[in-house]
């Protein structure tokens, strides 16, 4: 079924209808019990139809001056602004120097009828924009719930995951979106993760820095001065195993940051060589190996001379050096708690807490309640504990102290089709938002079907890791149309203060 | 026959006749989803189109009143859409103009009486200040009068006129791809909604979605803007064990709102098995 074509005057009614702001039609008044077959319950029903009907025949209408004008790119799958409106200031970005819409924000603007959209020299009529703009790529319902909160005012952009779960859980959220938009300033502070890269590194990358020197935010972590595309994650890979996966997670995310710090880099003193020889090829660069137990000496060949520091010169090509290998079979001198704790602690933290532990029992098993710590059951609590109501009540917990955003990082990344991803930012109706640093958002939406099973605690972990800290994360459940919005708000409950 | 668009596995209904048909006619509800043309920044009322659940659109489908098309793959526009859509925007906008002229010599015809008096008066005081003798009367009226039907209205610049953001599909030759005896593929458990949807169909009641007082379907005895509904119809498997928590939880729903929650089944013989939760008390 085609659709209506206004004739001119029809055009110019409309345009003086709307100008004198039109109410909303009627919701059909008060509601009756149930039909009753009456000719006034008939009547009223009647009147609602035609209305309806009246109120559905009418067409969006919009003057050409006030119409802004957009063209689908098929390609790319955004609308290319021609003529802009009012509207540029909440909605849209550049890109190559160009104006450009998301499919979303042209289908809402044509919606409104404040846009027309070109494709192929013919504009679109709203049920084409539906399937050429969302086609299969922007779900209905996203689209839904886009429109819908467009409609009472609100600012609705796309959400791009900048933020890594490493990032909220220390806290590095604060930081690292100040520090992007500072290119050439950077903060410099130290955190215990770089710490350990620096004193852990085997590469010879310490050398080329200053420990208090390497910038530790979470976009910037370089030990040494690769600055290609993406190669630097593979050395920082070499380094401890327990920093790795950290180290790696900062590093993959941080692509669009290179530029900034090749600048930074080549404005450091002590790299006043040019850039092709920050370039350390570790491959062919050789380091002994001393780890071999066999191995009772070693040769160091000499390196090239563009490594060696200028003026100096390595008369031989080669060096043999002895190892002296410590008898791992002597004797230490122990006491007998060495002999105990030493051979299954291993660090300096569980030797000291075996050492009390032992000395507590050795108390304990002197008491006339000997006989409860003979035995495989023991009691949970003990004498020393008797601290605090709260020392005692956190022997009794059976399950720790759950944090969303620390909880994350422990559960398997399995890839679950119904998972929840964020997929707006929602910012407040303000005059003062800005494009260029919208700031955070008030909400992080994700958008689900009706039907479709109520994110689990995990899914809700996942999703917090990547909301900002002053966001609020909601859902909006799309059901046939309806939206309807909610969220999962921590609640503090009270407890002991001493508890901690 | 009512066109129904299918578009991402949702049922559209993009025409404004057959929106207002489907209720009246066949007690379909649907929900309108688009922005209010003359009133698009609010939430409280919407337009075209009409989504239909999944259960409605196979209905009608079903009882023959309506044909399903597929909007999937637009194709570009062919060289016939393009002249007849500039052929059209030229027609409208030389039809805006003529209208506005009409417009325009209508208003002069009406107050030309008035603008006759205000222009004399200029002249005579304009006159009695330069001392001259003020010419015969009617032969200034006359004067004035033609130098007035002389001057030319301004016409409608392009600007200024007016457009319309089509709402259907408005290329008049374009064959839509109806699907004629296509079947809407369902899963088990929407299988049973569709049973128990047409179950209370064919009762003569309306219905819509539940998803609001957790149910799968609200039922009304009349058209849902003019009465509330009467139950809160949960779908449920036949041989689904039903815990006292549940039961609770849907009754207490359904005490607080008013409603009656029904709980319907499909059972072994293929019937439509309903029963209601009551509150009541032992005393």
């Amino acid at each position: 079924m085609a659709s209506r074509h206004l004739s001119g005057e029809e055009l110019l009614q409309h345009i003086k209808f709307i100008k004198h702001r039109p109410e909303l039609p009627q919701r059909g008044g008060f509601k009756e019990y149930q039909p009753d077959g009456s000719w006034l319950q008939n009547k009223r029903l009647e009147y609602f139809y035609d209305e309806r009907r009246s109120v559905l025949l009418e067409e969006r209408v919009q003057k050409i001056s006030s119409l802004a004008i957009g063209e689908w790119d098929e390609k790319h799958g955004k609308v290319l602004v021609k003529k802009s409106g009012k509207f540029w200031k909440n909605m849209g970005h550049v890109e190559d120097g160009k104006q450009l819409l998301f499919p979303e924000e042209a289908l809402f603007l044509i919606d409104e009828g404040v846009m027309e959209v070109y494709r192929g020299g013919v504009p679109l009529s709203v049920e084409e924009a539906y399937s050429v703009l969302l086609g299969s790529k922007v779900p209905l319902e996203h689209y839904q719930a886009f429109a819908h909160l467009c409609r009472l005012g609100y600012i609705v952009q796309r959400f791009e995951k900048t933020l890594i779960a490493f990032e909220r859980q220390t806290g590095l959220d604060e930081n690292s979106k100040s520090n992007r938009k500072k290119s050439k300033k950077r903060k410099r502070q130290t955190t215990d993760a770089a710490d350990v890269i620096s004193k852990r590194s085997k590469d010879g990358s310490v050398s080329l820095h200053q420990r208090g020197d390497i910038p530790c935010d979470s976009d910037a972590v370089t030990s040494e001065g690769r600055v290609e595309e993406g190669c630097w994650s593979v050395d920082l890979v070499k380094t401890a195993d327990s920093v790795t996966n950290e180290v790696q997670v900062k590093v993959e995310c941080a692509k669009d940051t290179q530029k900034e710090i090749c600048g930074e880099m080549s404005n450091r003193e002590n790299l006043k060589s040019s850039p092709a020889q920050l370039l350390w090829d570790f491959d062919s660069i050789e380091f002994p190996d001393i780890s071999k137990e066999t191995a009772s000496e070693i040769v160091l060949k000499r390196p090239p001379s563009h490594l060696l520091p200028p003026g100096v010169e390595i008369a031989k090509p080669f060096y043999t050096m002895t190892i002296v290998r410590r008898d791992s079979t002597r004797k230490h001198r122990s006491t007998s708690n060495a002999v105990v704790c030493g051979s299954s602690a291993r660090n300096w933290a569980e030797y000291k807490k075996m050492f009390l532990d032992k000395s507590e029992m050795e108390h304990l098993a002197s008491s006339p309640a000997a006989i409860l710590w003979t035995g495989e059951v023991t009691p949970l609590v003990r004498p020393s504990h008797a601290v605090s109501t709260g020392a005692i009540l956190s022997r009794l917990r059976a399950f720790g102290r759950l944090d969303p955003i620390h909880a994350a990082e422990s559960v398997n990344c399995e890839d679950d089709a119904h998972q929840s991803q964020i997929v707006y930012n929602v910012y407040l109706p303000d005059s003062k938002f800005r494009k260029s640093s919208p700031g955070s958002p008030s909400v992080c939406l994700c958008v689900d079907r009706q039907g479709v099973r109520s994110p689990s605690f995990v899914d809700l972990c996942r999703s917090l890791t990547e909301c900002p800290r002053d966001s609020t994360l909601m859902w909006a459940v799309v059901d046939n149309g309806d939206v309807a919005f909610y969220s999962f708000n921590g609640v503090d409950l009270p407890r002991d203060e001493s508890f901690p | 026959m009512i066109s129904i668009c299918l578009f991402q596995e949702k049922f559209y209904i993009w025409n404004a006749e057959d929106a207002c048909r489907v209720r009246e006619e066949y007690r379909i509800v649907g929900s309108l989803v688009g922005c209010l043309p003359r009133v698009p920044m609010q939430n409280l009322q919407f337009g075209l189109p009409l989504q239909l659940m999944k259960e409605e659109a196979r209905f009608l489908v079903e009882k023959g009143f309506a044909r399903v098309y597929d909007n999937t793959n637009i194709p570009p526009p062919s060289d016939t859409d393009k002249e007849s859509f500039t052929e059209n925007r030229k027609r409208i906008y030389e039809e805006q103009v003529e209208a506005c002229k009409t417009n325009k010599e209508e208003q002069f015809e009406r107050n030309f009486p008035r603008i006759l008096e205000g222009k004399k008066k200029k002249r005579m005081e304009k006159a009695t200040l330069m001392g001259s003798v003020p010419a015969d009367d009617s032969d200034l009226v006359a004067e004035i009068e033609e130098e007035l039907r002389n001057t030319q209205l301004p016409e409608l610049p392009l600007e200024a006129s007016s457009v319309q953001i089509h709402t259907a599909c408005f290329h008049e030759k374009q064959s839509r791809m109806f699907h004629d005896g296509w079947t809407i593929s369902m899963t088990g458990r929407e299988e049973l909604e569709y049973r128990i949807f047409s179950h209370f169909w064919e009762k003569g009641y309306f219905l819509t979605r539940g998803g609001k007082f957790g149910g799968d379907f609200l039922v009304y005895p009349g058209d849902p803007s003019r009465f509330h509904s009467f139950f809160i119809v949960v779908c449920l498997e036949h041989e689904r064990p039903l815990s006292a928590m549940e039961m609770i939880r849907m009754g207490r729903l359904g005490s607080n709102v008013k409603k009656t929650v029904v709980l319907c089944s499909v059972d072994s013989s293929n019937e439509v098995f309903t029963v209601s939760l009551e509150w009541s008390k032992m005393s």
